[in-house]
C-alpha cells in the first residue's frame, strides 16, 4: 500500500466509512463524524437547493440549516434507512418551506420573479476560474440548461434535479418527495420532455 | 404504438426500465417513425447535459460556520414547527390515544349497561311489595318450585310458574322449546309479567299445552300434556 494512502488512513479513520457508519459515530458524539459528513454532503445539498430555489446565498442559509437540523435530529436516525435519502428529505423539506414561505410573501409564487430576485442573471456560474475559449461555449450551454431547469414547474424540477443532477435512484427520488414510483417515472419523463424541448438548440445529437 | 404512448415510454426506454413487450413494441415503432427515434436522441442528450452541470461549491467559511452555530447551541434548540412535530409525534401520542380508547370503551359500557342496571333496580324495587303481598305468598305456597329452578327467595309466583314451565317445555315441541330455550337464556331480559306487576297473568304468554284435570273434590288443576310426573307443573284454581 502506498505511504501516502497510508498516512492518510492514519489521519482520517473515518474515510472509509459508509455514511451510515460515520452517522452512528455522530449520534455517539463524535464531532469528527459530524465534520465528514458535513465535508461529504455539503456541496450536494448547497447544489439541490441552488437548483430549487435559484438563490445562491438564501441556499447556502438553508443548507446550514440543513446540517443543525442532522445534528439536532441525529439519534433519531435509523440505520436501515439511507443517509443520502434521510438528509435529502431534510433539504427538500426546508427548501419547500422556502419556497412556501415566498408564496406567502409574495402572494404567488413566481419563477420570473425568483429570477429577478437573482438580478436576472439566473444563479452566478460556480466556477468563476478564467476559461479558454472552447470552454465558453460549454458554459454557455451550461447556464441555458440551469436556466431551462429553472423554468419548468416545481414538482417536475424537484424530480429530475434528484434524479439526473444528483443521481439518486427513482426510489429514493419517491421517498424523498413521498410519491410513489409511477409518478416519479412519470414526473421525470415529462420534465426531460419539457427540458428537452427548451434545449433543442443545444443538444448534440448522435447520428439519428 | 402511437406518438404519444411512446412519448411517455421514452425515459423508461433509455433507462433500460421497460418490460420486453413495451421495448419490442417501442422499437417497432422508432424504427417507423423518424420523429420519436430523434426524440430519443434528445432526451438522451438532455440527461447527459443535466448530469454535467458543474456543482456549487460552499463558501470556504461554510463548514466552521456550521460548527460554530453547533457550539453556540442553536442547534440544540428546536423550532416551533419541530418542538410541535416532537409533541405531537404519534409515538408520544400513542399513550394518550390507548388512554383515550380505553376511556371510551369504559364510557361505553356504563352508557350500555345503564338501562339493565336501572331495569334490575326497577324490578328489584317491584318484586318486594308482589313477594310481600298475602294473595301471592298463599300462591307461591301452593306451587311447587320445578326442579333446577333458581328462584330467588322471596320469588313471585308468576316467577315460579314461568320457570317452571320452561323446565317443562323442551319435551313438549321444538318450536316452543326454541321460545323458551331463546327467553331462558337471555337472563338480563325481565319477563313481561314481572315488568307489570299490576296485571300480573295477562302479559305473560304460556306456549305449552295443559289440560284441566277435574276432580271430584272441586278442585281442578291444570297439567302439562306431557303428564310426566317429574313436571310437577300445576296451576290451582
Amino acid at each position: 500500500m502506498p505511504i501516502e494512502s497510508l498516512r492518510l488512513k492514519k489521519l482520517d479513520p473515518l474515510a472509509e466509512l459508509s455514511d451510515e457508519d460515520v452517522m452512528e459515530r455522530c449520534a455517539e458524539g463524535s464531532e469528527a463524524g459530524f465534520r465528514t459528513l458535513v465535508q461529504r454532503y455539503r456541496s450536494r445539498i448547497l447544489n439541490l437547493v441552488c437548483r430549487f430555489i435559484n438563490d445562491r446565498d438564501r441556499a447556502e442559509e438553508i443548507a446550514q440549516e440543513v446540517f443543525l437540523r442532522v445534528f439536532r435530529n441525529r439519534e433519531r436516525y435509523r440505520k436501515s434507512g439511507k443517509f443520502s435519502t434521510w438528509i435529502f428529505t431534510i433539504a427538500v423539506n426546508l427548501t419547500k418551506n422556502e419556497i412556501r414561505s415566498r408564496v406567502r410573501h409574495r402572494g404567488t409564487y413566481s419563477l420570473d420573479a425568483m429570477e429577478e430576485e437573482s438580478g436576472g442573471q439566473g444563479l452566478p456560474f460556480p466556477d468563476w476560474k478564467p476559461l479558454p475559449d472552447q470552454d465558453l461555449n460549454a458554459r454557455e450551454i451550461q447556464q441555458k440548461v440551469a436556466e431551462a431547469l429553472r423554468k419548468i414547474p416545481p414538482r417536475y424540477r424537484e424530480a429530475v434535479v434528484l434524479r439526473d443532477v444528483e443521481g439518486l435512484s427513482y426510489e429514493e427520488v419517491g421517498e424523498i418527495l413521498r410519491i410513489p414510483g409511477g409518478t416519479v417515472r412519470s414526473r421525470i419523463n415529462r420534465a426531460r420532455l419539457m427540458l428537452k424541448e427548451r434545449l433543442k438548440p443545444y443538444l448534440k445529437l448522435e447520428d439519428v | 404504438m402511437n406518438c404519444r404512448s411512446a412519448e411517455n415510454l421514452l425515459s423508461s426506454f433509455l433507462e433500460d426500465e421497460l418490460s420486453q413487450r413495451e421495448r419490442r413494441a417501442l422499437e417497432s415503432h422508432l424504427t417507423e417513425c423518424r420523429r420519436c427515434s430523434t426524440a430519443v436522441e434528445e432526451m438522451r442528450a438532455t440527461v447527459d447535459l443535466l448530469s454535467a452541470l458543474p456543482a456549487f461549491e460552499t463558501s470556504p467559511s461554510f463548514e466552521e460556520e456550521v460548527m460554530d452555530r453547533i457550539r453556540s447551541g442553536e442547534a440544540l434548540r428546536p423550532t416551533v414547527i419541530e418542538w410541535l412535530s416532537e409533541w405531537f409525534s404519534p409515538v408520544r401520542l400513542r399513550p394518550v390515544f390507548l388512554a383515550g380508547a380505553a376511556g371510551c370503551a369504559v364510557w361505553i359500557a356504563l352508557i350500555v349497561g345503564h338501562p339493565f342496571q336501572a331495569k334490575k333496580a326497577d324490578l328489584a324495587q317491584h318484586a318486594a311489595p308482589v313477594a310481600g303481598s298475602p294473595a301471592l305468598a298463599q300462591g307461591s305456597a301452593a306451587v311447587p318450585t320445578a326442579p333446577g329452578a333458581q328462584a330467588p327467595s322471596p320469588a313471585p309466583v308468576n316467577d315460579v310458574i314461568a320457570s317452571a314451565t320452561r323446565s317443562a317445555s323442551p319435551s313438549v315441541g321444538s318450536n316452543r322449546s326454541a321460545t323458551l330455550d331463546a327467553s331462558s337464556s337471555s337472563a338480563g331480559v325481565p319477563d313481561s309479567a314481572r315488568a307489570n306487576p299490576a296485571a300480573p297473568y295477562q302479559d305473560e304468554y304460556i306456549l305449552d299445552q295443559f289440560y284441566l284435570n277435574r276432580s271430584e273434590d272441586g278442585v281442578h288443576s291444570i297439567v302439562p300434556v306431557t303428564g310426566r310426573a317429574s313436571d310437577d307443573v300445576y296451576i290451582v284454581f
